[in-house]
């Protein structure tokens, strides 16, 4: 207690600087006369009266510093003046401090960027109460391949039969869009229908208003919806009375019930969530919807699994028609479900980022290295003016400590900037819940980045401090090097190619896989190929049919504008999200496994195959004959023949879509026209899949209607000639004819860009870190030799005296650069072959030991590296023998 | 010639709070003088060094000061026990006897008791 109070008094006294000087004098010349005054009356002289009571008094400075001492904070005051100090020295070579602390704040400030992104996606939990309570249950099949989506029945079913849940919500495996109408204006904005209880699922009550009842979901119930914080804000100006309210969406009137919790956020953003009317029945196959449940307490994941295997056997007896003797179910983690095809390559980012650091701290401690040598001088007169090497060590450490912190400040500044461009640069698709703010576990990295720095630097003072003997350092001249520490940089040039040899070959193989990528088939042409998507109104898409004919319509307008070398509307754009439909075989036993199947369904007008190019390889295309009134027909595609038709003739085979998917899904028995080449609709990374192309005409109303609301139609457009402007043209055609916007217009080449977007955002990140290293490792490279060379001098000169050629010389500095970066690249092509395994899972078309790969890798390297020793090796060769042998 | 001993670390500490616990408020120099007389003489203070002392109690709370008119009529500065420095005087009392006894009992035992 007594000590905290002296503690408070003397930081007190230190924070406000109290000078009590004037105190301490007054109180000993008050001491001193009254002495005086005593001594005199003790009968001496007053001279010898004040002598006396001055030598009682004792020395004064000793007294001063004690009182001083016990006043203020000394230890934090030397601390204080060391750190000015150190900020002096490091102000004194501007060129030495700001190159340290620029290549420090690089690789904490990337370091920062990459762990903000891999934090928010990966590491913070998701914005629920008990967020590992929350999983995604999946169909589970023989050989890992799981599918995410479910249909209704089995949904309810589940969350009827289960007992590991508390509660179990499905929802919209693809989000609608719809328009808000507000006034004259409509807005578009993503809808997730959802089941009852929803909310209660995620544990976060809407913020305003309540959760879907049961009663909410009758198919004849009246409309609700609860709108996101967002949307509330933005469109209702953050209402308070908004409950209650009447709003429309696309044709339906909806009474809002609630204001979702700002913090509620899944993987896909939404701007409002409306009710899911699905019911269970006997033979819906419809897998439509994500399953989410939250498990009671203490239940695990594989508990949760075997559970609902228990369900699904109830499921044999109860819809027998729903069960498949290979589907299985499981239970993974909700996060794990959203971020699991990110998490390999973020990990594998992380790991890269460090390995910049890694090359960025070799460089900062080589620039240490060089720079003790040149201040030996220095500590020597300091020691030889009494400091001790203590004092030296805490000096030397306290300015290692200032440039870590500058480095820091550097890298939090630059991953301020850096993590946000990093998501706007790229157009990677984050889970909505992840946001880049520097949240405490970031301010804790960069600190521990920070720490770990400036102790790693200390290295180089101790070794100083330890080793600088007095009279050696005030002899020795500061150019020559002793041989250990100029070892020691070479290592370090050495291992920081090495690294830098591992992140370029890494560098290469992503970019190698891009290339791959972006160069794969995806069985259609992108060339002059122009996209958008439109939304018809309720009214307009009432009937198939009435789709039908306006999409013809819209169609041959769009063909009559100039340019347009033909035109077609589809469903999804190729590479894009589209449903997967059951279909029977018409004359096949039930009992044959391939009697039945579950495929992509893409409705699609005349021309779509032509407009894109996709060979027809057997029958024909559609028409604008294939109208409601004409013969229901079907193409698949070659991979759709293959699996189900195996050596037989598909076309004219008869095949019954959504057979017991429910009133609505009624379709007649469709002939097979045709087979067209595969297109790579899961996306260029994954193999082609089966899919059903149907006329838009002939697909039921209902689902006309469904499709329509929920994604809008697609079109594709090819130009005769790149370069030619048709869209203002097609604008006014859908303006004039259809009353509606363009939304999305894109080039096709971009649409497949957004598919390989996160093979991008690896790509150009590994790059950018490829050049980081390559310039830091040829940084090194050049400072080394350059010292090298600069140490030499004399030598240079002795020998050109003796006649050696200035190429020689030349050479001898570019050999021994060259033996350097060949030791770096042995021990990184060892590294590189060591690690491939790690990156093989975020590789496309290449072998992660690819040796042509490797090769360029090195030869990359060395020619940095030989460009990095070019100048020291010509400053070496214009060395002048006689300058050089006078100098010393 | 007797010799002076100079003051132990601690103890000045203790002398000062009883001089003033004894005599009530006394500038520096009162204190100096009276732990001089108290000891007989024996104590050599070096009483500058009296002064850092009384900045440390006055930090730790045992004693207050204020600037008042000494004797001759000068300005000096009047320190006084705080309720807090007179509890620290019992205890550091209580604690010095203690050990003073303690020692005490160390010289006073001889070889046969210890048998």
């Amino acid at each position: 207690m007594r000590t905290l109070k002296r503690f408070f008094a003397r930081i007190r006294n230190f924070v406000v600087r109290r000078c009590g000087d004037e105190r301490l004098l007054e109180e000993l010349e008050s001491h001193l006369a009254l002495q005086t005054e005593e001594n005199v009356r003790a009968g001496m002289s007053p001279t010898e009266a004040r002598r006396e009571s001055i030598l009682k008094l004792g020395p004064a400075e000793p007294i001063r510093e004690q009182y001083h001492a016990e006043k203020g904070l000394s230890a934090f005051e030397n601390l204080l003046r060391d750190a000015q100090y150190a900020l002096r020295v490091l102000r004194k070579s501007p060129a030495f401090s700001i190159s340290a602390i620029l290549i420090l704040g690089l690789g904490i400030g990337a370091n920062l960027s990459v762990f903000l992104v891999l934090y928010s996606v990966l590491l913070r939990p998701l914005p629920f109460p008990h967020p590992h309570q929350l999983v995604r249950i999946e169909r589970s099949y023989s050989g890992g391949v799981t599918v995410p989506a479910y249909s209704g029945t089995k949904a309810l079913f589940f969350r009827r039969m289960n007992r590991a849940f508390s509660s179990m919500t499905a929802y919209d495996y693809i989000p609608s869009h719809a328009n808000l109408a507000q006034g004259d204006d409509a807005v578009p904005i993503s809808v997730l229908r959802v089941t009852s209880g929803f909310f209660r699922t995620f544990d976060m009550q809407p913020a305003m208003g309540r959760d879907f009842a049961p009663a909410d979901m009758a198919a004849r119930a009246p409309g609700v919806i609860v709108l996101s914080d967002a949307l509330w804000r933005h469109r209702f100006n953050a209402d308070p009375t908004v409950l209650g309210k009447g709003i429309v969406l696309g044709n339906r009137d909806y009474t809002v019930i609630g204001v979702a919790n700002p913090r509620f956020m899944l993987d896909a953003k939404s701007d409002a969530w409306i009710p899911l009317p699905i019911t269970e029945s006997p033979e819906d196959q419809s897998n439509n919807y994500n399953l989410v449940g939250r498990l009671k307490p203490g239940v695990s994941e594989a508990a949760a699994a075997s559970d609902l295997r228990r369900a699904l056997l109830e499921l044999k007896s109860t819809y027998p028609n729903l069960w498949d003797r290979y589907e299985g179910v499981q239970a993974i983690d909700l996060h794990d479900s959203f971020t699991g095809d990110l998490r390999p390559a973020l990990r594998i980012l992380m790991g890269a980022v460090a390995l910049v650091l890694l090359i960025v701290t070799a460089n900062v401690l080589s620039l240490l290295l060089t720079r003790a040598v040149t201040r030996r001088r220095e500590l020597g007169v300091r020691i030889a003016l009494g400091a001790s090497s203590w004092r030296l060590l805490r000096q030397l450490i306290l300015e290692n400590a200032l440039l870590s912190v500058g480095g820091g400040v550097a890298g939090i500044m630059a991953a301020g900037l850096g993590a946000p461009a990093l998501t706007r640069v790229s157009p990677i698709e984050l889970p909505q819940f992840a946001s880049l703010h520097m949240g405490g576990a970031a301010w804790a990295l960069a600190g521990m980045l920070v720490l770990g720095c400036g102790l790693f630097f200390s290295i180089v003072p101790l070794l100083e401090t330890r080793s600088t003997q007095l009279r050696e350092s005030l002899q020795l001249n500061s150019t020559r090097i002793t041989a250990g520490r100029h070892a020691a940089q070479k290592i370090l040039v050495v291992g920081e190619v090495a690294v830098s040899l591992v992140l370029v070959v890494g560098a290469v193989l992503l970019l190698n896989t891009y290339w791959t990528l972006v160069h794969t088939p995806g069985g259609f042409t992108t060339r002059n190929v122009l996209t958008f998507r439109n939304s018809f109104t309720e009214q307009q898409a009432s009937t198939s049919a009435m789709l039908g004919q306006h999409l013809n319509e819209l169609r041959s307008q769009i063909q009559a504008v100039p340019g347009v070398a033909s035109a077609a509307a589809a469903l999804a754009l190729p590479t894009q999200l589209v449903p997967d439909l059951p279909f029977d075989f018409e004359g096949r036993n039930p009992d044959r496994g391939d009697a039945s199947g579950d495929e992509k369904y893409i409705p699609i007008t005349a021309g779509f195959f032509e407009t894109l190019q996709i060979p027809v390889i057997q029958g024909r295309t559609f028409t604008e004959a294939d109208t409601r009134a004409a013969e229901p027909v079907l193409i698949v595609n070659q991979e759709f023949a293959r699996t189900y038709f195996h050596s037989e003739n598909p076309v004219g085979q008869h095949v019954l879509i959504g057979k017991f998917m429910g009133p609505g899904f009624e379709d007649p028995v469709r002939e097979i026209v045709g087979v067209v080449g595969d297109v790579k609709q899961s996306g260029l990374d994954q193999p082609a899949p089966g899919i059903m192309y149907l006329p838009a005409a002939q697909i039921p109303d209902f689902e006309t209607r469904w499709v329509s609301a929920a994604l809008g139609e697609s079109w594709v457009v090819r130009t005769r000639i790149g370069g030619v402007d048709v869209l203002p043209a097609i604008r006014q055609v859908f303006m004039d004819d259809a009353h509606t916007p363009l939304l999305s217009v894109e080039p096709m080449s971009q649409v497949i860009g957004a598919s390989v977007a996160q093979q991008r955002f690896n790509m150009i990140l590994l790059c950018g870190f490829g050049f980081i290293s390559l310039f830091l490792g040829a940084a090194g490279l050049y400072g080394v030799m350059s010292y090298t060379v600069a140490r030499q001098t004399r030598e240079i000169g002795i020998r050109m005296a003796l006649g050696a050629e200035r190429g020689d010389i030349a050479r001898k500095v570019l050999q021994d650069a060259g033996l350097l970066v060949g030791m770096g690249l042995a021990a990184g092509t060892f590294a590189a072959l060591a690690g491939a395994r790690i990156v093989s899972s975020i590789l496309f078309g290449v072998k992660p030991r690819d040796p042509v790969v490797l090769a360029v890798a090195c030869g990359l390297l060395l020619v940095t590296g030989l460009f990095a020793a070019w100048w020291p090796a010509r400053r070496a060769a214009r060395v002048e023998p006689i300058a050089a042998l006078r100098r010393e | 010639m007797k010799s002076k001993k100079d003051v132990q670390p601690g103890t000045l500490a203790l002398m000062v709070l009883k001089t003033l616990d004894v005599l009530g408020p006394l500038h520096g120099y009162g204190i100096a003088r009276r732990i001089e007389q108290i000891s007989g003489d024996l104590l050599f203070v070096n009483q500058g060094t009296l002064y850092p002392v009384l900045l440390r109690l006055e930090q730790e709370g045992a004693v207050a000061s204020d600037w008042g008119p000494s004797e001759n009529n000068r300005r000096a500065r009047f320190y006084r026990l705080t309720r807090a420095g007179h509890k620290l005087l019992d205890a550091e009392k209580r604690d010095w006897e203690q050990t003073a006894a303690i020692i005490a009992r160390f010289f006073e035992v001889k070889a046969e008791d210890l048998a």
